[in-house]
């Protein structure tokens, strides 16, 4: 374990900005309730903060969280992960360099450890950071928080006991699915539709796989979604027999902090 | 489980409460390790100390038991010796009494003809049965008869001398039981 963890916790902002792929929300966590305080849909012109979003920040932390468009996974599975951090560190950079056609060098990477064998690496670009910490000094706000939705989400799960064998996470036409063996994750599909509702024969397909690749058969799911294509997809998991876990403030799910 | 951190702003701000919180937990659980571990050496100094002293008063105790052993030891065989000369003795006395001298003495005396005194009888520890005695006779044929009466008895005439009519005869004998 780093010591550094132990003593060194980041702050958690009080206003967080969900930038997603059609929309841009602004909330607010007071004691872990999220309040929903703007919504605006977003112009292709404009990045990822409207400027109609400056008078609704107040003079406080702020944080961003961004869907999964803007972030590559990778789960890598080992016969056993070093302890130390440097040979952890170059080990699981040798792995990802081996998967990855780019310079990883570009990117921002990051990797989480489930247990002895699973790590979940977390690419992003080096200019997204710079472009977002850019925009919200436009904004006139400074970020203390630029996080991703997909992780926020596998955080508020893994507090939990009903953890569900897959989870899917929707925003206009970005669909991801992430799937659990044993708490564990296994495998994680991002999906672009072009109707911005994705197909039940989509995610039947990848249960498919699963089941096939993995030797589980998936049963239980969760949707969180921040569109109102949420319902619409429960709708298709119960008519394909999944028994559906409502976890309650789904389209609030990905912030942090929040009970 | 251990929550996930992901957070790859630049300009991440430290939570300072949890950071003193840590430090403050951290410090007090430090310092209760350092003060158990100074208060477990100090015991450990002490305990020492009185480990020393005890080892001082038994050596000292011990050095005292090895001098009583060499007088013991002295006095015991002072002892043995006198014991055994005790025991020789108390060997001799049964020996002694193994061999009825008064009852042969007194046949002796049975045997002894008239006119035949007994002047003198000495014994000799040394030779067991041995005795060496001394007769006065008025008559020589009783001195004979004393001398055929005391064959038997591995008779030796140490000395014979006759003075104003007196017949003087040293005899050795041996008395059987």
């Amino acid at each position: 374990m780093e010591l550094n963890r132990l003593f060194v916790k980041y702050r958690i902002p009080e206003q967080f900005i969900y930038s997603g792929d059609k929309r841009v929300e602004l909330f607010r966590i007071k004691k872990g309730v999220p309040e929903k305080i703007s919504s605006y849909e977003r112009e292709k012109s404009e990045g990822f903060f409207p400027v109609k979003l400056k008078n609704d920040l107040i003079n406080t932390s702020t944080g961003v969280i961004l869907n999964s468009d803007h972030f590559i996974f990778n789960l890598l599975t080992f016969d056993k992960i070093p302890f130390r951090k440097k040979q952890k560190d170059d080990l699981v950079n040798w792995r990802v360099q081996k998967l990855f056609p780019e310079n990883i060098n570009s990117y921002i990477h990051q990797f989480i450890q489930f247990d002895k064998k699973t790590i979940l690496s977390v690419l992003a670009r080096n200019d997204l950071l710079l472009k977002i910490e850019s925009e919200a000094e436009d904004i006139g706000t400074e970020l203390i928080y630029s996080g991703n939705s997909t992780i926020e989400i596998m955080n508020y799960l893994r507090s939990r006991g009903d953890h569900p064998d897959f989870f899917i996470e929707s925003d206009g036409n970005i669909m991801l699915s992430v799937f659990f063996k044993e708490g564990l994750p296994v495998y994680i599909r991002k999906m672009r539709t072009a109707s911005g509702i994705p197909g039940g024969t989509e995610i039947y397909k990848t249960v498919e796989y699963v089941e096939k690749n993995y030797g589980f058969k998936p049963r239980s799911c969760s949707v969180f979604s921040v569109d109102g294509h949420g319902e619409i997809i429960k709708n298709e998991l119960r008519e394909m027999n999944f028994s559906l876990i409502d976890h309650g403030r789904s389209d609030m799910r990905f912030l942090p902090g929040v009970k | 489980m251990r929550k996930i951190e992901y957070n790859i702003s630049s300009g991440k701000s430290i939570d300072l409460k949890h950071f003193l919180i840590t430090i403050s937990m951290t410090s007090l659980i430090s310092f209760l390790f350092l003060y158990i571990g100074i208060d477990n050496i100090i015991d450990t100094n002490l305990n020492l100390e009185e480990k020393i002293d005890q080892k001082k008063y038994y050596d000292t105790e011990l050095q005292k038991i090895t001098e009583n052993e060499k007088i013991f030891e002295e006095r015991i065989e002072k002892i043995k010796i006198k014991w055994n000369r005790r025991v020789v003795f108390a060997n001799s006395v049964i020996n002694s009494k193994v061999f009825p001298f008064i009852k042969l003495l007194e046949h002796f005396e049975e045997i002894l003809p008239d006119m035949v005194q007994l002047n003198e009888i000495f014994m000799d520890s040394s030779k067991k049965g041995e005795i060496v005695i001394s007769v006065n006779s008025y008559s020589i044929e009783k001195l004979y008869e004393l001398y055929r009466k005391l064959i038997d008895n591995n008779l030796v005439i140490a000395a014979e001398s006759e003075n104003g009519g007196v017949y003087r005869s040293k005899l050795r004998v041996t008395l059987k039981k």
